[in-house]
């Protein structure tokens, strides 16, 4: 976050006065189009969530240096191997996400650390990362901001959840996502019901047809003003018809050679559903998903159970990058997928330094991310947690003491990706204020 | 002013004046006024009134976004678009698209049908709702707290599986199942009455006989899903199209095209719509 003189009395007089809020009219009242905002780029945007609150350390702040051995690191940390990312010195990978070192190092990727979390709870937390909106009552919730951007950007569908729902808030702005717990749900949703394993099968278009010829003799006795009530309705089933023509489905590939390279067994395992991501942008189905993979939240046995479970999916990542620049884009062929698509990889919260009595870690009051992929400022590590891995302030590209003004936040985060791929009416929404030195 | 003048002339704005004062003291009952949507401008109006605004959806409607857009695969502009500019009720508001809740509800009353499972102190868990809820422009109070009543092109999506699903849910109990639930299939025997075709006439008489009762079953059954699903008897030409249809694919096996035709009877808009 960049904060100069001026910006820091602007915002201490705003939040004095409670005008804060008031930023965030022009949003309100804004009633420009959402769909393809002027200039916006065509992109791709992946989000992992990794439900329950990894362990920084393990990923983007390890504990090197001083704080190896300072006591207030847990010393098991100092048995794991901790790796710099080749040819990137400022990125230093902890031993869960070591096997995705290849992929940090063929993608401009960032760090993000230090993002201050003011609830180390599961729910407010976790949506805070995902909305970039802080909700404290569970009486109002925000909508993802990659449903926000799925939204603007106009396309179906809108944004695609796989693994675990995220927060929609109010789905008139955010738009019901197309929603899969794994792979094969996904597939079977695409392709439309069938019977395929029987000597005289009915096909998806045969079916389709016997529900139009019904719908058409309905709205023949509906007469036109009848017609036009149910305009959203056709509409929507004209455009289902298209999906279903697609052959999305076909994209997907369950052979036992994409298997091993994700190392996954099934559609709904972690490997499983970073495959089922990269297959949906294959496909042409979605330009935005969200993956959520739980199993973090390791409160017993946290090395024995997170490390395993986080180089599991850090393995599906270097099979997810290989595969994104292996690809080309459809709309350029002269340019990989790799080089169109961005990747965040994110948690709630991060975990004690210091493990409880069953040797697990609890809830910390910081969180941290991996940015990847197209517009990211390769080799950028934003944010510095202190010697005793709390979360510090961070003004001008450099750690400072932590206060409310400057103190990086999941808010900035959010609106810097949604700036970043030119919604601007989304990171407004999202108070606006982005992180300097994270996008080119 | 003669006095006959002066009565004829209050006699006349009296009753204007006392309907003009009852008009001023008529308090608006917000909860029973017609509800018009937060416009852009109705929300302006608010603003420059000092009154609280509740951030709203509409500056996001996707529907009114991607009107003034014109495109997108959700462009998909009911009735009410024009009129929502204007703050007045459209003169033929959208359908309104049944909520998952009301759905699971039809179901159960009319098909007997319902997904889920009953905990130990004998609350039952329904799985169409926790599974579909929030695709199905549902609320859970958790991740949604607002309903989506506009069926997008993914709501089509989930709406279609679901239908398959339940139809062979409901044809699967009947014609599978040891001891068949017939609660539904209560018209015909699932497993063999079919629809009478051309192939019939060649067979000889008693069979044709069989077949023609089995027709008048079949059709007995298809005419009592209808009231089921719609509260009506189906018409000739649907009675056609769905003959038409089962007899090419449920003709040797009739519960395949029993499904195809439940599938698709509560995947139509009738079905899905008020």
């Amino acid at each position: 976050m960049k904060i100069d003189r001026r910006r820091l009395v602007g915002n201490l007089a705003r939040s004095a006065t409670g005008i804060a809020c008031l930023t965030q009219l022009p949003a309100l009242f804004s009633a420009r189009p959402a769909v393809a905002e002027a200039g916006a780029p065509a992109r791709r945007f992946i989000q992992f969530f990794l439900s329950g609150g990894w362990d920084s350390m393990l990923a983007t702040d390890p504990p090197v240096g001083v704080r190896a051995t300072n006591g207030n690191f847990q010393a098991d940390y100092q048995s794991l191997e901790v790796k710099t990312v080749p040819g990137k010195a400022n990125l230093i990978v902890g031993n869960g996400l070591v096997p995705a070192l290849n992929a940090f190092s063929t993608m401009s990727t960032a760090f993000v650390n230090s993002l201050y979390v003011e609830v180390p709870a599961h729910d407010l937390a976790g949506n805070h990362i995902l909305s970039g909106k802080l909700s404290l009552s569970r009486s109002r919730e925000y909508p993802s901001f990659i449903a926000l951007m799925g939204q603007a950007s106009g396309a179906f569908p809108p944004h695609l959840d796989l693994g675990g729902s995220i927060p929609l808030g109010d789905t008139r702005a955010a738009s019901p996502p197309l929603a899969a717990g794994d792979m094969d749900s996904l597939i079977s949703m695409l392709k439309g019901p069938h019977y395929d394993d029987a000597e005289r099968a009915w096909r998806v278009d045969e079916a389709n047809e016997l529900i139009a010829t019904l719908d058409n003799l309905r709205y023949a006795d509906l007469g036109e003003r009848g017609k036009k009530r149910l305009d959203v309705w056709t509409s929507s089933g004209k455009a289902l018809a298209d999906v279903y023509a697609g052959r999305y489905a076909d994209a997907f590939d369950r052979s036992d050679e994409t298997k091993a390279r994700y190392g996954f067994a099934n559609g709904w395992d972690v490997g499983g559903l970073v495959a089922t991501a990269f297959f949906a942008l294959k496909s042409g189905l979605t330009s935005y998903s969200s993956v959520v993979i739980g199993g973090f939240d390791t409160h017993m046995n946290h090395l024995q159970d997170h490390v395993p479970r986080m180089r599991v999916f850090a393995a599906a990542l270097n099979a997810l990058v290989a595969d994104l620049r292996a690809t080309p884009d459809p709309a350029d062929g002269a340019k990989s997928l790799a080089d169109t698509t961005t990747i965040l990889i994110t948690s709630e919260f991060t975990r004690t330094p210091l493990f409880n009595s069953t040797r697990g870690t609890d809830h910390w009051t910081s969180a941290s991310a991996v940015v990847m992929g197209a517009g990211v400022k390769d080799n950028a590590v934003i944010g510095k947690t202190a010697n005793d891995g709390d979360a510090r302030g961070w003004v001008n590209g450099a750690p400072v003491a932590l206060t409310d003004e400057t103190r990086l936040m999941p808010d900035h985060l959010a609106a810097s990706i949604a700036a970043a791929f030119g919604f601007s009416d989304v990171a407004t929404r999202l108070g606006g204020v982005t992180i300097d030195g994270l996008f080119l | 002013m003669p006095r006959a003048a002066f009565k004829v002339l209050i006699r006349a704005i009296l009753p204007l004046f006392l309907a003009a004062a009852a008009a001023a003291c008529v308090k608006v009952d917000e909860d029973k006024a017609p509800f018009t949507g937060g416009t852009a401008a109705t929300i302006q109006q608010n603003a420059g009134a000092g009154i609280a605004i509740e951030e709203t959806a509409d500056e996001y409607d996707p529907h009114r976004r991607s009107a003034l857009a014109g495109g997108g695969n959700n462009a998909v502009v009911g009735a009410g678009e024009a009129a929502g500019e204007t703050g007045e009720l459209p003169p033929d508001p959208p359908a309104l698209f049944l909520g998952p809740e009301q759905m699971t509800q039809n179901l159960k009353r009319a098909f007997n049908y319902s997904q889920g499972w009953t905990d130990d102190a004998g609350a039952f868990h329904d799985s169409i709702l926790d599974n579909y809820r929030t695709l199905l422009g549902g609320v859970d109070f958790e991740s949604v707290s607002v309903r989506d009543r506009s069926p997008k092109v993914n709501t089509l999506l989930v709406v279609r599986n679901l239908a398959y699903e339940i139809a062979n849910g409901i044809v699967s109990r009947a014609a599978y199942e040891d001891t068949p639930d017939t609660s539904v299939f209560s018209k015909c025997d699932v497993r063999t009455d079919r629809p009478y075709d051309e192939a019939d006439d060649l067979e000889d008489e008693s069979y044709r006989a069989k077949r023609m009762a089995a027709e008048r079953r079949w059709r007995a059954q298809l005419e009592d899903i209808y009231w089921r699903a719609y509260a009506r008897a189906p018409s000739r030409a649907e009675v056609a199209a769905v003959r038409s249809a089962f007899s090419k694919y449920g003709r040797d096996w009739p519960p395949e095209g029993w499904v195809l035709t439940l599938y698709a009877i509560l995947s139509t808009a009738e079905f899905w719509n008020l």
